[in-house]
Order: C-alpha cells, then structure tokens, then sequence
C-alpha cells in the first residue's frame, strides 16, 4: 500500500502541534561545560590525592622505608591506603565526566584513564615541591572527623618503641653516649647511643627531631643503633 | 505549504547551512527531513529488522530529536554523521523498549562487501557460482552483530571509518579492529564450513 504521506511531512505536523521548540543554546553550553568543569575538578582534587600520597610516603612519609625491620612487609601495611583509593576513586568519577563530554568517544579508555592518572601525578609532584601538600593533609586533620585514624602519620608508625622504633626530640647530653629525649607522645626517655650509626643529616644536637632504630632496654632507656633525621630531604616536617 | 518553498532554497545548499538556516527558520528543517528521511529508513530497516511502520515510527523520533536538540548540533562533525547517531541511538532504544532482538540485515552481497570478504580467502570456483553469494549471506548471518554493524556502515552506508567512529561513538581504531575481526570472523566460518563439506 502507498503511504499517503511521508515521514517528513507526518514530522512536521507532530512539530507543529506539539510546538516542538530546539532546545536553548545555553542549556546544552551548561551542561558541556558543567562535564568539562567536573573532569577537570576531578582531575585536580586526584593530583591534590597525589601530592598527599607523595607527602605520606616521602618527606613525612609513614613508612619505615627500607630497613632490615621494615621490609616489604613494613612498606605495603604502611602505604597511605586512604589517599591512594582516594585517588582511584577521584580517576574513576573523573573518567565518568569525560566519557559524558561530546567527544570522549574518540579516545579509548586506556587513554583516557592514563592521560588522567599522569595530569594527577604531575599536578600532585607540583603540589608536593610547593608544599601543598603538608597543608591539605592539615586542612583534613583539622576539619574531617576521624580523619587521622584513617590516614595515620608517620609519627604514629614510628612510636613503637617495643618495635624498635621511636621518633621525638632529642634533649641534653647526660654522659658519655647518654642523652636524653623527649618522644613525640611527650614521655622522656634516655638513650644508648653506643655504637649506633648517623644518617643523612641527622645530628644528636638537643633540640633536633630525630627518628630512632633500636631496642626498648627498659621502660625509659632506649638503645640505638640508628638515628635518621625526622625532617626529609625536601624540609617538611609535622 | 510554506515549508515546500523553503526547501526550494535549500536544494543547493549544504546539511550544516541548512541547520544555521533552520535555527532561524525552523522551515529549513524541512529540508533536512526530506534529504534523509529514505537514507534513514533504510538504515534503521537494515540495522534492526523491524517492520517498515516502526522504522516509520523511529525516523520520526529521531527527525524530532534532532530537531529539539539542533542547538547541540555537533557541527565539527558531518551532519549525516551525526543524524545517523541519533537514528542509531533511537533504534537500539525502541528494541529495548519493545523487548526486540537486534537482526542486522545485510542484503547486499553485490556491493564490494563481498570482494573485500572473499579477499585472501581460500576462494576458488564457488566465487563466480551464484550460490556463493547466498551462502556469504548466510555466513554475514552468523557473525557476531557488533561486527555486521560496522559492515553495514562501511559497505551498506558507504560510511568511511571515521563516520563509523562518529555514528557508534567508539574510537576509529576500535572500528578499524571490528571490521578486521568481522573479516577474520568470516574467513573462519568459511574455512569451517568448507572443511565439514569434504
């Protein structure tokens, strides 16, 4: 049977009757712009993530880094596990936003996520060498309850004195290789340094904070065989 | 009608001239429809299967869509590009709305589909045999469907692999890799079929 009218007129009454209208301009501005505008968001708070997994691991970082107590082991229970799915789940939501822009489709996945993940990094080393880094951790502290039971410091890691590990301030000399020393949870204790090693630019001076390596003697002695400087190469510190 | 008229004017014009025009005067939009409203049948008949009065139905959602969201005209891309996206999209939803498998259809073995399928393939006599042809056909039948998709653009449509990538929103090579798969795909039913023959 012959169609008696064409697609295109029977279009063009339902556009008539029901005065169909295009869509504003603005609207879909807005909404392009508003996609844009999440991804980028997304991509900046994933690199501010970064620049405080850099800060974590790094200069204030909460590892016990390599040493013979440390290890593998020491390292992966230490990594800072709240920023870094922090920073997947920023990737993730990030890559939600772009594939909703007009033109994501061109770019495969791997790309996309990739591009993402390096913008994040380089974002966050920039945050990291700025300092930023210290200051968003802060700001979390401050102001997110709970926040430090899930991202704990280094300091928390490092005042385990029956680990063998022990950070604070180091106080006056009281002999031959006994100082005393004032632990970052304010009890005092004394230490051995018989025989013990210095690292980086770590100095016994009073008044220096001081991460420590050795053994609990008794309930204030402390034994060393290890001191490293509290603050890292790139100056921050607590 | 008036909208006749306006399609007068627009016969030397260009698809993206046309969509400035009909912001303005939503007449030319007229024009638009009546340049793809037979292109577009036949693409959603032979992307869906479904009856002619529901490709009908389909092209009309998609003429209107088109027209609603014509300020979003992604004009970068070819116009055509862009209204097979919608028609494309437009179908895919009506099968789901109506609970329908897709069934591609790809009717035209003459076209070089058949050349460019056969090529490399260990085809010898049966490529001049008129049989061969409706066995291709039964062979283009048992290919995965996201395959015969991207066929039926490039040899059906005559769509070259960046209108693909703009009408199925995946990336060029991601289409370049289905229409290399397609061709593997086919060979491999063929060498199948040849061997169980023997």
């Amino acid at each position: 049977m012959k169609k008696t009218k064409s697609i295109s007129d029977k279009t063009l009454e339902v556009i008539r009757k029901n005065k169909v209208k295009p869509i504003p301009r603005w609207e879909f501005k807005i909404k392009n712009w508003g996609l844009t505008g999440l991804w980028l968001v997304n991509v900046a708070l994933g690199g501010a993530a970064v620049s405080v997994v850099l800060f974590m691991l790094g200069n204030e970082g909460r590892g016990l880094e390599w040493t013979e107590r440390g290890g593998l082991r020491s390292i992966i229970e230490n990594l800072p596990y709240f920023w870094l799915i922090t920073t997947i789940f920023l990737t993730i939501t990030a890559y939600y936003f772009f594939k909703k822009t007009r033109k994501s489709y061109r770019y495969e996945t791997v790309k996309i996520v990739g591009l993402e993940l390096l913008a994040s990094l380089l974002l966050g080393i920039l945050l990291h060498v700025g300092g930023f880094d210290r200051r968003i951790d802060m700001a979390f502290e401050e102001n997110i309850p709970y926040y430090r039971q899930v991202a704990p410091m280094k300091w928390q890691t490092w005042m385990n004195p029956e680990g063998g590990f022990l950070a604070g301030i180091m106080g006056e000399r009281l002999g031959q290789d006994k100082y005393l020393f004032t632990d970052f949870g304010g009890k005092k204790w004394v230490l051995e340094t018989e025989g013990f090693v210095l690292r980086g630019r770590a100095s016994l001076d009073d008044g220096q904070q001081v991460k420590l390596i050795g053994f609990m003697d008794s309930k204030n002695i402390f034994k060393v065989n290890e001191v490293r400087p509290w603050i890292g190469r790139g100056g921050q510190n607590r | 009608m008036v909208w006749m008229t306006s399609q007068g004017n627009c016969e030397n014009k260009s698809d993206e001239e046309i969509v400035k025009l009909s912001l303005g005067d939503s007449q030319y939009f007229y024009c638009l429809m009546k340049r793809y409203e037979e292109k577009l049948a036949r693409y959603v008949g032979r992307l869906t299967g479904i009856r002619e009065e529901d490709v009908d139905d389909v092209v009309q959602e998609t003429f209107i869509k088109a027209y609603r969201h014509l300020n979003d005209c992604d004009c970068d891309l070819r116009f055509s590009s862009w209204i097979y996206r919608i028609a494309h999209n437009e179908a895919v939803n009506f099968l789901k709305k109506h609970h329908l498998g897709q069934k591609i259809i790809i009717d035209d073995t003459e076209g070089g589909i058949g050349d460019w399928l056969t090529d490399g393939a260990d085809v010898e006599k049966e490529a001049v045999d008129s049989h061969f042809k409706d066995y291709m056909r039964d062979v283009l039948e048992r290919i995965k469907p996201e395959y015969k998709e991207v066929l039926m653009l490039k040899f059906m449509e005559g769509r070259d692999y960046q209108d693909i990538s703009d009408i199925l929103q995946k990336p060029i090579g991601t289409v370049a890799t289905l229409i290399r798969r397609a061709k593997i795909q086919f060979k491999y039913i063929y060498e199948k079929d040849k061997k169980y023959q023997r």
